[in-house]
Order: C-alpha cells, then sequence, then structure tokens
C-alpha cells in the first residue's frame, strides 16, 4: 500500500510540474476586441462646422460671401424650379421648403425673421425659434442639445452647441447612424437555433399583441438577434 | 427491529497484522509516503511560479490604508505608488491624483429617450476614457434596444446588430451605474471598499476590494464589473489622465464600475459618454443648481427611473421630450424635484 | 500543555494507521485534494476567468457548494436537539459524528469562499474595516467562524477529557451545546439572508428560502451522516447502534417532506401568478428564449429528491442498501436544488435582461473537488481518532493499543460515549 503511494504522489508531483495544460483561458485579443472603433468613431464635439458669419465659400482660389454673386442677380419672389445655382442643397425641411422663410430676401448674408428683422448667420438659433418655440425653450434651459465642457455654468468653459452645429437647417432630422460593436461578454452564445420555428410569418404580423403574449419562448429571442443582422 | 440494517457479511476482523504501524520502524517506512506526498503538495504549487512581481502585492501595497484613512501624506505615497507601477506597466507618465468631492454639488445624470439612437459611442468613448480592460472585455454601459410599447428589460436585445441605427420598431436604453442615493452594493460589501461620496457618486477604493463580488449580485441595474483576469490594455490606448477613485488601471481580482467621470467631473468637466453623444440625449450636472440642465429637466419633463420599486433612488433618470406646461404668465408649472422628494 | 501536544502528536500519528482499506481511501483523497490545489494555484495566477464565472453569472459552483456545506454543517443540531432535548438515547453515541461532521463542513465552507475571492491576499482587509452589522456578509463570516470556534470546543474537550480519563465538567460544555444548537440555526439563517435581502434579484427575494435552506439541510445532513455511519459499520469494528439509524431515517424523511412542500409552494407562487418575477424560475425548469442548460439540473434533482422520498417512506429503507441509495440520491439531489438551483437560475436572465449561461470549467470543478477531498480528509481524521479515543483504547497513560480491551469513558451527562455491547475491540 505504501508503495503504491509513494508512486501515486511521484506520478502526481510529475504530472503537476510538467503535465499541466494551463487552465484553459482562451480570451479574444485586443485587436480583436476593438476592432471597428477609430478614434474618429468616438471624436467629441459638434457634428457639422458651419461657413461662418457671414458664410463664406473659397470659389475660384477666392473667398466670397453670399452678396459677392447675389448683388449682381436679382431675387426672384419665387424659387425657380429649374434652378442650377446650389443643386448639393438638398431641402428636407418638411413644410418650411421655401428659401426665403429663412434667408433674407434683400440681404444675403442675413436671416430673416417673421417680423422682417434681420438676425446674422451667427444667430440663426434665433430665427430657428421662430418656428420650434418649444425646442428653443428646452435649448435655452439645456434640456436639448449639447453642452460640451462644463457642467457648471460658472465655470466659463460650458460651450453650447446651436442648432446648426448637429442639425442640418436644410434637412435637419440626422441620417442613420452606425452602431459600434455591440458587447463580447465572455460567457454569452447566441440563443439555441433550435428554438422556434421556420420562417413562416409570424401571428406576430397579424397582431401586434402576439408579442405581449408567448415572452418566454424560444422564438421571441432569436428573432429578435437575428432580425437585426 | 432484529431484521432492521442487518449486515449482509459477517464482520472482517480488522487490523490483523498484529502491533499495526505503530512501531517506529514501520512508521518510518510510512514516513517514506508522508516525504512523497509533501513532495506531491509543493508540486501542487507550482503553477505559482508564474506569478510575476505585478501580481503580487508591495508591501506598500499591502500596508496601504483603506482611503477613508489615508491623511495627506499617506495618499502622496499610494498616488507616487500608482505612479511607478504605471510607468512600469505602460510605459507612460500618467498624472494620478486624488480629487475630492466639491461642496454643494450633487451629480445627477438624464438620459434623453426620445432621442438616443443606439449608437454606442457612449460605450466605446467611456471605455476609452477609464482604462478599462480591452480583453476580457468591460463596459460600464450596455445599450439595450427595446421593442416598442414595453418597458419589461427583459424584452430588450444587448446583442442587437444591425447596419444602421435607430431601428423604427425600437426605443433605445442605455444603462450605467445609476448612482444610487439608496445603493444596495454599498450596503452589502463585507469591508467597506466601496462606498457613497458627498456629491453622490458610489466609488470603489480598488487596492481595498477583496473581490467577493457581493455588490454584482446586489446590483439591480448590472452596473458593475469584476476584473476575471489580469485587465489586457494596449500601451498606446492608456488615458493618462487618471484618479484614485476612478480611472487609474485596475489590477486582477477586483471590482470596478462607473463614476460619472469624476477625475474630469469633480474639476467641472462632463463626462466621456456625454461628450461624445451625437445626439444630445445624455444630461448631466449638479441637482442642487437649481438652474442646472438636469434640474430643469426634473422639474419639467417627463421624467422616470429604473426599477423604482427596488427602492434604490437612482441618480440616474430617463425622460421623453414631451414640452412642459406653463401657466399663463409663462410660468413653468410644477416645480417638483422628484429626488429631493423622495428622501 | 506538554500533555496537550503530545495528546496531538498521539492523534496525529493515529491518523495514519489503518488498514489497506483506509490507506487507500485517505490516499485518494489526499490524491483529490492535491489535484484541487494545483487548480487552485493556477486560478491564482490566472484570475477567476479559469472559472465558468462571468459579470453576468458573477457566482457558481464555489458559492452553490458554499451554501450546500452551511447546511451540512447546521444539520448537526438534528443530533443534537433530539439527545440534549429530547434525551434520546438512541442517538447520544453519535452526537460526537454530528458534531464532527460540523467541523468539516465549515472548513470546507471557509475554503469555498476563499477560492471565490479575487483577493484573497487582503483577506486582513476583514480584520481592519468591517461592515458589520450592515453587510450581511460580514454576519456569515462570525456566524461561521463561531460555529466552527463552538463545534471545535465541545468536540475536542469531550475528547481530550476522554483522553484524560476523566468525566468532562458539565459547566464546559453543555451551554455550549446549546449555544451551538442556536447558533446552527444561525449560521443557515444568515447565510440564506445573504441572498433574499438582494431585491434586485427576485429569485432570491422570497421569504422562504431561509426556512427551505434549513429543510433542506436537515434531510442532507443527516443522511450524510447515515450513509457515513454506515461505511464506519461496515468496514471498522465500530458497531452503529441500529435504533439510532431508524430516528435519522425518520428526521431525513420528516426533513425532506417538508422540503419538498416549501419548494412547491414556491414554485406555485411564480407559475400561477406568472408575473415577471417568475422568469428565473421559469428559466430553471423550462428554459427562456432557447437557453436552458440548467433544465436537466433541475429536473434530475427533482428526480432524485422525489425518488428518495418514495424510498424512505417505504418500508424499503429499513434495509442498509436501500436506506444508502435514498441518502445518497438525496444528497446529490438537494446539492443541486440548492446548487445549481438557487444560486445559479438567480444570475440568468441578468437584471438586465441579458441571458448568459453558466457551466463550470474543469479547472473550477478540479477545485471543488479538491476541497470536497480535503473536508472528507479532515473527517475521516476526526472519526479516526474519536473512535479509539472514546472506546478507551487511547489515553494519555498509554498509547494506541487496537487489541486493548474497551475502558468507556463517562460522558458529563451520565451516557457512556460508546457503550461497550457497541463497540467490540
Amino acid at each position: 500500500m505504501r508503495a503504491a503511494l509513494t508512486a501515486l504522489w511521484i506520478g502526481l508531483a510529475l504530472w503537476f510540474l510538467f503535465g499541466g495544460e494551463g487552465s484553459g483561458v482562451t480570451e479574444l485579443s485586443a485587436t480583436e476586441l476593438e476592432a471597428g472603433v477609430a478614434p474618429e468613431d468616438i471624436a467629441t464635439g459638434p457634428l457639422r462646422s458651419t461657413l461662418g458669419d457671414p458664410p463664406r465659400v473659397v470659389i475660384g482660389g477666392v473667398e466670397q460671401k453670399c452678396s459677392d454673386c447675389h448683388a449682381l442677380f436679382a431675387s426672384l419672389e419665387v424659387t425657380p424650379s429649374n434652378i442650377r445655382q446650389h443643386t448639393h442643397i438638398e431641402l428636407d425641411h418638411g413644410l418650411n421648403d421655401r428659401c426665403y422663410n429663412c434667408h433674407s430676401q434683400s440681404d444675403r448674408n442675413k436671416l430673416v425673421m417673421h417680423d422682417g428683422s434681420l438676425v446674422g448667420f451667427a444667430d440663426s438659433t434665433t430665427l430657428c425659434s421662430k418656428c420650434h418655440g418649444t425646442v428653443f425653450r428646452d435649448w435655452e434651459r439645456g434640456m436639448h442639445g449639447k453642452t460640451l465642457g462644463s457642467w457648471d455654468a460658472s465655470s466659463g468653459r460650458q460651450v453650447r452647441l446651436r442648432c446648426v452645429e448637429c442639425h442640418d437647417p436644410h434637412a435637419p432630422a440626422f441620417d442613420p447612424f452606425e452602431a459600434l460593436p455591440g458587447p463580447r461578454s465572455r460567457g454569452y452564445r447566441p440563443p439555441d437555433a433550435h428554438a422556434g420555428h421556420g420562417g413562416e410569418p409570424t401571428s406576430e404580423e397579424l397582431n401586434p399583441l402576439e408579442r405581449w403574449k408567448h415572452r418566454r419562448e424560444g422564438a421571441s429571442r432569436r428573432e429578435a438577434v437575428e432580425g437585426t443582422r | 427491529m432484529s431484521d432492521v440494517y442487518r449486515r449482509s457479511a459477517p464482520k472482517a476482523p480488522v487490523y490483523r497484522q498484529g502491533g499495526i504501524g505503530m512501531s517506529r520502524r514501520s512508521f518510518l517506512r510510512g514516513g517514506v509516503s508522508v516525504v512523497g506526498g509533501m513532495g506531491a503538495f509543493v508540486a501542487a504549487l507550482s503553477p505559482l511560479r508564474e506569478l510575476d512581481g505585478d501580481d503580487l502585492p508591495s508591501i506598500e501595497g499591502f500596508l496601504q490604508k483603506h482611503y477613508k484613512e489615508m491623511d495627506e501624506a499617506d495618499m502622496a505615497a499610494a498616488l507616487e505608488r500608482i505612479r511607478t507601477e504605471v510607468k512600469k506597466r505602460f510605459a507612460i507618465d500618467p498624472s494620478v491624483r486624488d480629487v475630492k468631492a466639491r461642496d454643494g454639488v450633487e451629480f445627477v445624470y438624464a438620459l434623453n429617450l426620445s432621442r438616443c439612437v443606439g449608437c454606442r459611442k457612449c460605450v466605446h468613448a467611456c471605455v476609452a476614457e477609464n482604462n478599462q480592460s480591452r480583453s476580457p472585455e468591460i463596459q460600464y454601459i450596455r445599450v439595450i434596444e427595446m421593442p416598442r410599447g414595453t418597458t419589461d428589460i427583459e424584452r430588450g436585445n444587448h446583442h442587437y446588430d444591425r447596419p444602421t441605427v435607430p431601428d423604427e420598431d425600437h426605443y433605445y436604453m442605455p444603462v450605467q451605474c445609476h448612482q444610487c442615493a439608496n445603493p444596495p452594493c454599498v450596503k452589502v460589501c463585507p469591508i467597506e471598499a466601496t462606498w457613497q461620496e458627498p456629491d453622490g457618486i458610489t466609488v470603489i477604493d480598488y487596492d481595498w476590494c477583496i473581490g467577493c463580488r457581493y455588490c454584482e449580485a446586489a446590483c439591480p441595474y448590472w452596473a458593475r464589473r469584476f476584473n476575471y483576469s489580469e485587465p489586457e490594455l494596449p500601451k498606446e490606448d492608456v488615458n493618462p489622465d487618471m484618479a484614485y477613485l476612478s480611472n487609474r488601471p485596475r489590477s486582477k481580482g477586483v471590482m470596478e464600475k462607473c463614476t460619472y467621470c469624476l477625475h474630469r467631473t469633480r474639476e467641472g468637466g462632463m463626462p466621456a459618454c456625454l461628450e461624445v453623444c451625437p445626439v444630445g440625449a445624455r444630461k448631466f450636472g449638479n441637482v442642487l443648481d437649481p438652474e442646472s440642465e438636469v434640474s430643469w429637466i426634473l422639474r419639467t419633463k417627463r421624467v422616470f427611473v429604473l426599477k423604482e420599486d427596488v427602492g434604490t433612488i437612482p441618480r440616474f433618470f430617463y425622460y421623453f421630450d414631451e414640452r412642459y406646461p406653463r401657466d399663463g404668465d409663462g410660468q413653468v408649472v410644477g416645480t417638483v424635484d422628484p429626488l429631493r422628494e423622495e428622501r | 500543555m506538554r500533555d496537550y501536544l503530545r495528546f496531538l502528536w498521539r492523534c496525529f500519528r493515529v491518523s495514519f494507521i489503518g488498514d489497506w482499506r483506509y490507506q487507500a481511501w485517505m490516499g485518494l483523497l489526499t490524491a483529490v485534494s492535491l489535484l484541487g490545489l494545483n487548480a487552485y494555484a493556477r486560478q491564482l495566477v490566472d484570475g477567476l476567468s479559469t472559472t465558468g464565472m462571468t459579470d453576468e453569472v458573477s457566482w457558481g459552483l464555489y458559492i452553490a457548494n458554499f451554501t450546500f456545506l452551511v447546511g451540512m454543517a447546521a444539520a448537526a443540531v438534528m443530533l443534537v436537539i433530539p439527545v440534549y432535548i429530547y434525551r434520546n438515547r438512541d442517538l447520544h453515541d453519535l452526537v460526537i459524528f454530528g458534531e464532527l461532521l460540523a467541523v468539516a463542513a465549515i472548513v470546507m465552507c471557509l475554503a469555498f469562499v476563499t477560492v471565490d475571492l479575487g483577493r484573497p491576499d487582503r483577506f486582513h482587509h476583514l480584520l481592519l474595516r468591517f461592515n458589520f452589522p450592515i453587510s450581511m456578509l460580514t454576519w456569515d463570516v462570525i456566524v461561521l467562524n463561531g460555529y466552527l470556534l463552538l463545534n471545535l470546543h465541545i468536540c475536542g474537550y469531550l475528547i481530550y477529557c476522554a483522553y484524560r480519563r476523566k468525566k468532562p465538567g458539565k459547566l464546559f460544555y453543555i451551554p455550549f451545546v446549546f449555544v451551538a444548537i442556536v447558533w446552527a440555526i444561525s449560521i443557515h439563517t444568515v447565510t440564506a439572508f445573504l441572498y433574499v435581502g438582494l431585491g434586485g434579484r427576485p429569485f432570491w427575494n422570497s421569504a422562504i428560502i431561509a426556512p427551505r435552506f434549513l429543510a433542506s439541510a436537515f434531510a442532507a445532513g443527516p443522511a450524510f451522516l447515515i450513509v457515513s455511519l454506515w461505511a464506519l459499520d461496515r468496514y471498522t469494528a465500530y458497531d452503529v447502534p441500529r435504533a439510532a439509524i431508524a430516528t435519522l431515517r425518520n428526521i431525513v424523511t420528516v426533513a425532506l417532506l417538508i422540503n419538498m412542500f416549501l419548494l412547491v409552494c414556491e414554485v406555485f407562487v411564480e407559475f400561477y401568478t406568472d408575473s415577471s418575477h417568475g422568469v428565473s424560475m421559469h428559466y430553471l425548469f423550462f428554459g427562456l428564449h432557447g437557453y436552458h442548460a440548467l433544465v436537466p439540473w433541475i429536473w434530475t434533482a427533482m428526480l432524485l429528491n422525489g425518488g428518495a422520498l418514495v424510498l424512505l417512506v417505504s418500508p424499503l429503507t429499513r434495509k442498509w442498501g436501500y436506506l444508502n441509495a435514498a441518502c445518497l440520491a438525496l444528497i446529490v439531489g438537494v446539492w443541486i436544488e440548492k446548487g445549481m438551483g438557487l444560486i445559479v437560475p438567480a444570475f440568468i436572465p441578468t437584471p438586465l435582461g441579458d441571458i448568459v449561461e453558466y457551466a463550470p470549467t474543469l479547472n473550477e470543478t478540479l477545485v471543488c473537488l479538491g476541497i470536497w477531498a480535503f473536508g472528507l480528509l479532515l473527517y475521516t481524521i476526526f472519526v479516526r481518532i474519536t473512535i479509539p479515543v472514546l472506546s478507551g483504547r487511547l489515553t494519555h497513560d498509554r498509547a494506541y493499543d487496537p487489541n486493548a480491551p474497551i475502558q468507556p469513558q463517562q460522558r458529563g451527562d451520565g451516557a457512556t460515549p460508546l457503550s461497550t455491547s457497541e463497540a467490540r475491540i
């Protein structure tokens, strides 16, 4: 018995010293994990930049204001449908589909309010407020929009972005965003492929209430995950 | 009862060999086996050879006091030790400091569910800011894609992988530490390694935590993370702007969590997740200042907290963009601060 | 003092003596303990990622075993109460084995908690800042260590008195026995409170868990004793009083009945209500959204517990073989019910509704087996020492002689610890 035990100890000791496979921890490499997240994906700051007040663009090597061209051409009352200029502007602002609703017909370096008074481009927020009163009120209080720099108004570091620093005034709705990669939890496995059923239309499409029923069955989660691909 | 528990076979006499092993000689012979067993014991511990200096606590680290018991000299020494360790580990010269809570400040977060598009930029900006382990992956924020028509979080999807977001049939709900006013995680910690600061932020002393993970089990918001392995963080990705209680590198075997980026916010800055948000869905500020953005939101928006029924009194609010009502004079109607009233 | 050291030395030597079966058993336990130690060394190096635990399921097999073993420790009280309160003579001789089992079980509990820690090197922080009485874990630290000390004192005192051939002073142990009765209930109650006090985990947040814990413990603990007494009876010279086994069987049966009843109560509440609180229970019994890792576990447990109950109430278990089978089934059944069936499902789904399943890794399993083997090793040694001392073959004036006549010692309350008729050698 003692000999057997001694042999057992020696065998165990040798296995501990030389035979161990390690604890079998496998992890994703750092590059795998952070794939797809570049510094510019998580850049802070305004989504858009503006052209200044008054707006300036470089045409033919010379910096020009709006008025530099528009001084030469009389402004028509109605924007002609065959307009050749500004074709890069896609106007998608709901009912607001007339240039002069916002731009001053008489002074192209200014924007215009309901009462005909002019505001500068730097003060475009005032212009937006003429229609978007409630959003403007929220924005004034910081409840809409984005504040950078500091949460402390007294710090002097607070920067509140203006409407046009996020929204394109000609098409204010956001474009769809690309989502950054989701979590890769160590233990996560997609739901069992055997759960649920095949490709036939779900009863959910017939009656919206079906979503609330069958809330714990296999199909719903798998479809939720697969439906996003 | 005589038939009960009858022995199937007659009992074998035991210890037949007279004297049985108590003689000195046989005891010595047994000793060979004992020595062999000792050898196997030592060999069993052999993987510990792979523990390098970084894994073992230094003497200073071992003797370091709890955060609340450190005086200025202790803290200076601790920060110096951390600086040296970071330099050794990542070959960078970090700015490590201890940032204290400000008087008259209580931080609150508000998140606009009408705006969030589920792009997960906040998740990754947070990782970049707070020096979380990239492998195994640790993230403080989870964005949940919720089907319209339910607030039952169990119906949400954490793993959505769409080409573009938002999806019109879903809304998106990011969840991170709610910095509760009645935090269950703090209550359960056996050694006070985690506590609530005067400005409302629940912090962890990474040098005190023993890694029992009771707080992780207690948190109703799944906001705490554990370092199951030595955190892996590429040198070039280290954020050198560090604080003792927030984003300094952690070690294997301790808990960590969102601290509202206290190394930024206690110095007046904004949390990283807020600054990166492309749609301005995130709002942060001092709830004790009635003119702050968050105070206005709490007074005037349709605000709710997640899992109010568990009694945690979160400092993280969700809201929708309905406009607030005003009376005839243009004054806001209903100026109730929900957080203050709870207490 | 010198005499006490010599006592310990003699105990140490006795624990190495036995026939080939004893040697093989001890060798096997030592080998498995070493495998566990080796696995734990690996875990220390690589971190807890060597286990199947994740941020989603942050407690696993370690805490499951811990919970089960707290129950085993508490179960000693099921022998103490009949003997010291109801003056049951049959069980009297066996009380000491229950108390020794409690000591071994508590040591295993402490080991399981230690291996679950991420930073065991900071254990001393418990002494420096102790969040008492707010954290239930601090209560658990106190009651577990207190219970360990109580039982070490009671067993150690009685055995040492027998060794010294003197009558134990009642004052030195009877009060401790009664404190230990209350204390045993408290260890399992406090352990249940660890879980039930968490509002964020609806699966645990149920008042019935503490009584369930006690009932299942009072079934599994005595069942383990029955099996170990059978082994003693079968392989050593020690004769176990038959009436005692019958009493133990009754205790196990009633405790198991109560446990099943409480489980049915809980299952009814969750499934009949069918609110979102029942989601973890649903996952446990039927799976959820295509995830069903725990379903085979819990139905195995139900089958084992149900089968054990049927056997126990039937006359079949008047035979050792069936009784052992029932006890083993019950131990495994309760182990699953309190481990994989109670700890793990509370984490699935996570509080945020994500589903990540849990399966223990090989390394983690080895650590668990190692601790179990170490605990059984301790228990075997305790029993190995206790029998010759209490039957008067190992005393202060005489080294161990297995062929010596029995000179039973008087226990303080007048009963013989191992009556002459039973212990033959």
